[in-house]
């Protein structure tokens, strides 16, 4: 036992090192723990902090109007023209902050430091369109389902009716604020009331929302998507050069 | 590791903010001295990759920094001199965001933003929203993120902006316990900022160099030698003795 015990404490024994000598090896464990990070985290935690980045207030405008087509689903009864003019008009409110929400970083003079991370400007932009799009393009989605049921609105129309005005005023939010290089966030907001009302003021007719009026949505949807792709491949392109998105501010 | 900084010069429309500029940095402190409008923060832009030279540029081991894109900026933290924030975030939050751009694994993340944070005096409110944070603490986030991926290359833009006399104390603490392979650039018109920790000191005036050297006793009467009114051209170049 005695034997056994003795053999224990030597196995156990650890020599006494200078004390330069410990300091060298916590150093070196140190900087291999540093080169041994695992690799960086992926898409999905990019977007999920990207979905952090938006602010309640477009997540806000998405309940509401929900609420309000549910609403009308339960207690109006309206025919299919009235229907399509009503998601017609609330389709814009769902997306009305969404570009305001997009460049908040060159309003908070936030794209001078992410501009020098990894990810930088013109990737993040990306994964921030892609999320803000997702919310708004499912709460319409939402809202055409809600349509479809009560009012027997075609799915593909009532889809139609929301995607054109939320993409048009998308289009002439982006114009307008990178044309006038808005850097107050109050008055990027509020700019981007301006073509809502100005889709209220054009009023389609209700003979738009008949059955033969689908092929003058789906050539105002095209031309929308192509004119948005468009900015966005212009904002994509300063964000890379870099220097064009900070000196904004 | 070394950083390259080869006949740069910056114009904007005619004027030139950075005048063919070269400078060599290895690994230590540098402290980058000079007035409001002598070109620093442009020097500071362009080193981040921010700004493109007009001509010239600069290099980090011999690599082009604007060819090495995402790889350079691994390797970067950046205060600058103007730090935006999101209002409505956290500390915390804001920490955490940055770390995610910056690519760092969420555990990693969480770690080292709690430890700058609690190392900087803010643990006890990173879950305060920013906004409601006074610009001394804001100062103190904005060196916190750039800290946080444990960069190799740290630039500093005015970093003691709105900090008190006991907080650029503990800044310069910060600094000083940094490890030694890290090359720092900290660019300030405080003197005091740099002296006693600065391995190195230049001084910029006009967009150029008019001082390079290893720090010194006399820093405050030679800055103001050449920022006083009347003869810069009589300022002295390269070492003092």
């Amino acid at each position: 036992m005695r034997e056994m015990n003795e053999k224990r404490e030597k196995a156990d024994w650890v020599p006494a090192v200078r004390q330069e000598k410990v300091e060298e090896v916590i150093t070196a464990g140190s900087l291999f723990m540093d080169k041994n990070v695992p690799d960086v985290n992926n898409v999905w935690v990019l977007m999920a902090k990207q979905l952090r980045y938006l602010s309640p207030s477009l997540w806000g405008c998405q309940l509401l109007l929900l609420c309000a087509a549910i609403a009308a689903a339960l207690i109006t009864s309206m025919d299919c023209s009235d229907a399509g003019y009503m998601i017609f008009t609330m389709a814009p409110v769902a997306g009305f902050l969404t570009v305001p929400e997009m460049l908040k970083d060159l309003q908070y003079n936030m794209s001078e430091l992410e501009s020098v991370c990894r990810y930088d400007g013109a990737k993040v932009l990306v994964l921030r369109f892609i999320s803000a799009g997702l919310i708004n393009v499912l709460c319409l989605t939402m809202i055409s389902a809600v349509m479809w049921e009560a009012f027997g609105v075609s799915f593909l129309k009532t889809v139609i009716y929301g995607l054109v005005p939320y993409v048009w005023v998308n289009v002439i939010n982006l114009f307008l604020i990178m044309l006038l290089r808005i850097r107050s966030r109050r008055a990027g907001v509020l700019l981007s009331v301006m073509p809502v009302a100005a889709l209220y003021l054009f009023q389609p007719e209700n003979m738009m929302f008949y059955d033969g009026a689908v092929v003058f949505w789906l050539a105002a949807l095209a031309a929308g998507v192509l004119l948005g792709a468009g900015e966005v491949c212009l904002i994509m392109k300063e964000r890379n050069k870099r220097e064009g998105a900070f000196l904004w501010n | 590791m070394e950083l390259r900084i080869s006949n740069v010069t910056k114009t904007y429309k005619g004027k030139r903010a950075v005048d063919s500029f070269d400078l060599e940095l290895g690994e230590g402190l540098h402290g980058l001295l000079g007035a409001n409008g002598s070109g620093k923060t442009t020097l500071m832009r362009m080193i981040c990759g921010l700004l493109r030279p007009t001509e010239g540029v600069i290099t980090i081991d011999g690599v082009d920094i604007a060819q090495a894109g995402e790889g350079y900026r691994e390797y970067l933290g950046y205060l600058p001199q103007h730090f935006g924030y999101y209002p409505n975030f956290s500390a915390m939050d804001f920490m955490t965001y940055m770390a995610a751009l910056k690519g760092l694994p969420k555990t990693i993340a969480m770690e080292r933003s709690e430890s700058l944070l609690d190392e900087l005096g803010l643990y006890a409110v990173r879950k305060k929203k920013l906004k409601t944070y006074s610009g001394g603490m804001l100062q103190r986030v904005g060196i916190a993120q750039a800290l946080l991926g444990n960069p190799k290359i740290l630039v500093l833009d005015e970093p003691t902006a709105g900090l008190d006399p006991k907080e650029r104390v503990r800044f310069r603490q910060l600094l000083t316990s940094l490890e030694k392979d890290k090359i720092i650039i900290l660019s300030t018109h405080i003197v005091s900022d740099v002296e006693k920790i600065a391995d190195d000191v230049i001084i910029m005036k006009e967009g150029g160099i008019v001082y390079r050297g290893p720090q010194t006793d006399n820093l405050e009467d030679l800055y103001l030698h050449f920022f006083r009114d009347g003869n810069p051209e009589d300022g002295m170049r390269g070492d003092l003795k």
